[in-house]
């Protein structure tokens, strides 16, 4: 199910709120909770349920086997079951395919590849149970004895399908203890309308002007430039706002979820712009990737080598395709520079252009990201260059075509208010407000009819598109 | 207090998203039925079983269902489209122009004909020093197809440099040289329908205008001619909508008019609208409906009409490689404008007419044609029809030249008939009329 769908809005989202807080005691609210995060994942994908189950199954037996033992060899084999039952239950959905016709490609092979269905969110809840079995072997959490509890850790529905990635650590607490306050209440479905409005009222028609520019805009200089901009917004609004209302339902049903965005698009370099964006997926490779191999603890060839791993892993978490890859690697070199080469650079830099050169950087590798089939994706770049491939090779591409033209004249003022949304405009603007005298009273309510608003708003779009899935949902 | 205020708001928007859902669930009209402004069926509440619960088809239809089933739906949609029009993105039929696209081949700047081709070259540019067709610039001047504000201000829609009328100019004159003496040829680049509609239905603005027939006619040969589709519409601009406001098209009464323009210039007498019977496309009111039937339909419903033949037409698909084969004059299966002369088949429709007029005719358009060429049958013994856009021109079939077959069917006229989202600006005519006139190929 979608969050931004009629189906969620209208029913699921009333009936479950309303049955979760009648529910006697935290027992009751679990099972209403489990119940309606599994019928949540069921509705659209019946059978893939099933693969979470599976995963969450292995893993919650494999704790068990770790917490019964104290021998560490033992330990770490059930802990190496688990993570690697998990892991190949997301190698095959995600990478069988991918891997199969690679290898048939290289060695020529005559093999028929199989249509593997993906489970949505299947690399959202891997990694997240893959936090809880590793970090019961680490002795940092302890073992779960409830299957029910780790199912709801594991299925929680605000959380389920596009994130943020929840560390089992952050919220062990809270699948035995939580409280939904007055002030919660309103400060989550606040924050979950919020999202939706991103969603429906800015990804959605960011993702229409991006659609009207044919080949990724490749026709022209400004086409490409333009649509590697509107994409650049859409799957910020996009993604945002996914987490924005995971955040908001979570905190609606007493479970505080870390932030998944900090308006990366103010970032002053790339290493900044990935403290700020998809803040979950960063940890959980800090936490279980690059640290465990080593960190900066091993000198610099070292670190280099594990950047490197973890940049090309981040790339292929997105998508079994090479763009993916080569869009890791990509924030992975200019990570590395950015570390050993140009630190000096960029400190006396202007603050203006390095954010202008961050969001530059940006953009290209969201128009990398955008393109899975490389000889397309090549054509991009060289659009972006300002050139293109001809028989005699290379010559200079129009400045402006009329494709191009013709969405700049019809999307003029959106982009430009799709990008000040980007930036960290409202809570400037909230925090003028509070500084003037009563208010708060003015922001109470400013934020009232906003949200009403925003919800009208948002429903009146939705009803002219019936399906709009999230970006993320098909990592 | 204030606590409880917001409280009390968010729980009242629930209830009412619940009030919604449930009012849906059981009250709503399960049958679906049809929206005359869309131009399709709705989604019925979906038949519940086994196996559309695990394919996932149940949930996919339910919620289609709750969108189409939403109280004044067609209404809020009025209104989002509105709502997004003020916030930037002008653009009321974007999902239409995306079927365009997706029917009938790309818009604007194209896809390569190979991987190894250029997305772009040099002469695709209409100012590039390349075009060999093109007129002296300075001979030309610039044109465009433009809004007239409320406020009496002028919003330029699309813009012609003087070097793109010189250009297209020498383009269309070198297909005048190639018919015979008598030959004409017609050129109409008409406003899309969300841009005409802008005028003629919603009255956002006062007016419009379009001077490319004023810059370019000067630079043309005898026999050749420019339309303006706003001036050929004027004297009928008070008497309601000519173009669809459910896709790109313009209505086939609107078809009707411009064809009659072209036929008083070829001295013939346009025969009456309701001279012909219509089929209407909903396959539940197929049939022909008399004058009086059709007078008393709403003009969405109007555009629903295809006109009957009122000769016995054959279509064949023609190409220099292969066989002729047979093709429909009419496509009831799939919906959609394409269902005019029986889709987007190609590269050439040959279209036997069963009049005797001793004259042939050849079409170059996008869709804009398709309704028309029904209206343009009785004045032809034989009508050719192309489609140069990336998507529908397919070279390798093709196998000849546009002057070869030109000879082949001993064309007398031809017509150009676009809207403008096959731009002057765009491929079509900034290089591929020219280079196919003379070439079988890209390169």
């Amino acid at each position: 199910m979608v969050f931004s769908s009629m189906t969620f809005l209208l029913l699921f989202l009333p009936v479950v709120l309303l049955l979760y807080f009648l529910a006697p005691g935290l027992k009751g609210k679990n099972a209403v909770l489990i119940c309606a995060s599994l019928l949540f994942y069921a509705w659209g994908e019946p059978v893939c349920v099933l693969a979470m189950l599976a995963s969450t199954a292995v893993n919650y037996a494999c704790a068990r086997l770790i917490g019964a033992s104290q021998e560490p060899r033992k330990r770490k084999a059930a802990c190496a079951v688990g993570v690697g039952v998990s892991l190949a239950l997301l190698g095959y959905f995600k990478y069988f395919a991918f891997l199969l016709e690679n290898l048939a490609a290289l060695f020529s092979l005559s093999v028929t590849v199989p249509q593997i269905r993906l489970p949505i969110g299947i690399s959202f809840y891997t990694f997240q149970v893959l936090t809880y079995t590793i970090d019961v072997c680490r002795g940092k959490v302890g073992v779960q004895k409830s299957f029910w509890k780790l199912l709801l850790y594991v299925s929680c529905f605000p959380q389920l399908i596009a994130g943020p990635i929840v560390q089992y650590a952050d919220i062990e607490h809270q699948l035995d203890e939580r409280k939904t306050s007055l002030e919660d209440f309103n400060a989550g479905l606040g924050r979950f309308i919020t999202g939706l409005a991103k969603k429906v009222l800015l990804a959605n028609l960011c993702g229409a002007a991006v659609e009207a520019l044919p080949h990724g805009g490749a026709a022209s200089l400004l086409g490409a430039w333009y649509h590697a901009f509107l994409y650049t917004l859409q799957i910020y609004f996009d993604f945002s706002a996914y987490s924005d209302m995971a955040i908001g339902l979570g905190r609606v049903l007493g479970f505080r979820y870390k932030e998944n965005f900090n308006y990366p698009y103010v970032s002053l370099s790339a290493t900044e712009f990935w403290r700020r964006w998809h803040i979950s997926l960063g940890s959980f490779f800090r936490d279980y990737v690059y640290i465990p191999l080593g960190g900066n603890r091993r000198g610099t060839a070292r670190t280099i080598l594990n950047l490197l791993i973890v940049w090309t892993l981040t790339g292929f978490w997105h998508g079994a395709a090479w763009n993916f890859m080569l869009w890791g690697l990509y924030f992975g070199v200019l990570l590395i520079a950015e570390r050993y080469v140009l630190k000096g650079l960029i400190d006396r830099t202007p603050r203006a252009l390095r954010w202008a050169v961050t969001f530059v950087v940006a953009m290209i590798g969201w128009a990398i990201f955008y393109e899975t089939d490389l000889a397309v994706l090549g054509d991009t770049l060289r659009a972006l260059a300002g050139v293109v491939r001809t028989e005699s090779g290379l010559a200079a591409l129009p400045l402006c075509d009329a494709a191009t033209a013709q969405v700049v004249r019809r999307y003029t003022v959106f982009p430009l208010v799709a990008f000040l949304c980007s930036l960290p405009v409202v809570p400037a603007a909230e925090r003028a407000l509070l500084a003037r005298p009563g208010g708060e009273r003015t922001l109470s309510i400013v934020r009232g009819v906003a949200a009403a608003l925003l919800f009208a708003l948002s429903l009146i779009f939705l009803v002219g598109q019936s399906y709009n899935p999230f970006i993320y949902f098909r990592f | 207090m204030k606590k409880i205020l917001l409280f009390a708001e968010n729980y009242i928007l629930l209830l009412t998203s619940l009030t919604l859902g449930l009012f849906l669930l059981l009250l709503a009209d399960k049958a679906g039925g049809f929206s005359e402004k869309e131009n399709r069926n709705l989604q019925p509440f979906p038949e519940l079983s086994a196996s559309s619960l695990a394919s996932g088809q149940f949930m996919e239809e339910f919620e289609k269902y709750l969108s189409d089933a939403f109280p004044a739906r067609e209404e809020m949609i009025a209104l989002s489209n509105t709502l997004t029009g003020v916030f930037g993105k002008a653009d009321k039929q974007a999902e239409a122009r995306k079927t365009f696209d997706a029917e009938l081949g790309m818009i604007g700047d194209e896809a390569p004909e190979t991987s190894a081709a250029p997305l772009s070259t040099p002469a695709e540019d209409p100012a590039a020093e390349t075009q060999s067709a093109a007129l002296p610039a300075a001979q030309a001047q610039g044109a465009a197809l433009w809004f007239v504000r409320r406020d009496g201000g002028k919003q330029i829609i699309e813009e012609y440099t003087p070097q793109t009328v010189a250009y297209v100019a020498g383009v269309v004159n070198r297909y005048r040289e190639a018919l015979g003496e008598n030959g004409r040829v017609f050129l109409v680049n008409s406003p899309a329908s969300d841009v005409a509609n802008e005028v003629l239905d919603s009255h956002r603005y006062a007016d419009w205008g379009y001077d490319m027939d004023e810059a370019m006619q000067p630079l043309l040969s005898r026999g050749a001619k420019i339309y303006s589709v706003p001036k050929i519409l004027e004297p009928w601009r008070d008497e309601g909508a000519m173009f669809s406001t459910s896709d790109l098209h313009w209505y086939v009464k609107t078809a009707w008019r411009v064809s009659n323009a072209f036929l008083d210039d070829l001295g013939y007498a346009p025969t009456g609208f309701y001279d012909y019977e219509y089929y209407l496309r909903d396959s539940l009111r197929s049939g022909p409906f008399t004058p009086e039937q059709l007078q008393s339909m709403t003009i969405d419903r109007e555009n629903l009409m295809v006109p009957r033949v009122i000769s016995p037409v054959r279509a064949s698909i023609v190409t220099h490689l292969t066989e002729k084969a047979p093709t429909e004059l009419y496509d009831f299966v799939h919906h959609g404008y394409t269902m005019y002369l029986g889709g987007a088949k190609g590269p050439y429709r040959l279209f036997e007419t069963g009049f005797h007029t001793g004259r042939n005719a050849l079409i170059i358009s996008d869709s804009y044609a398709f309704a028309m060429a029904y209206y343009l049958f009785p004045y032809y013994d034989s009508v050719l029809q192309t489609d140069l856009r990336n998507a529908n021109y397919n070279v390798s079939l093709v196998g000849a030249s546009i002057r070869d077959y030109m000879e082949q069917y001993d064309i007398d006229d031809v017509y150009i008939i676009t809207c403008q989202w096959t731009s002057f600006n765009g491929p079509v005519f900034s290089w591929r009329l020219e280079r196919f006139l003379d070439s079988a190929t890209v390169s």
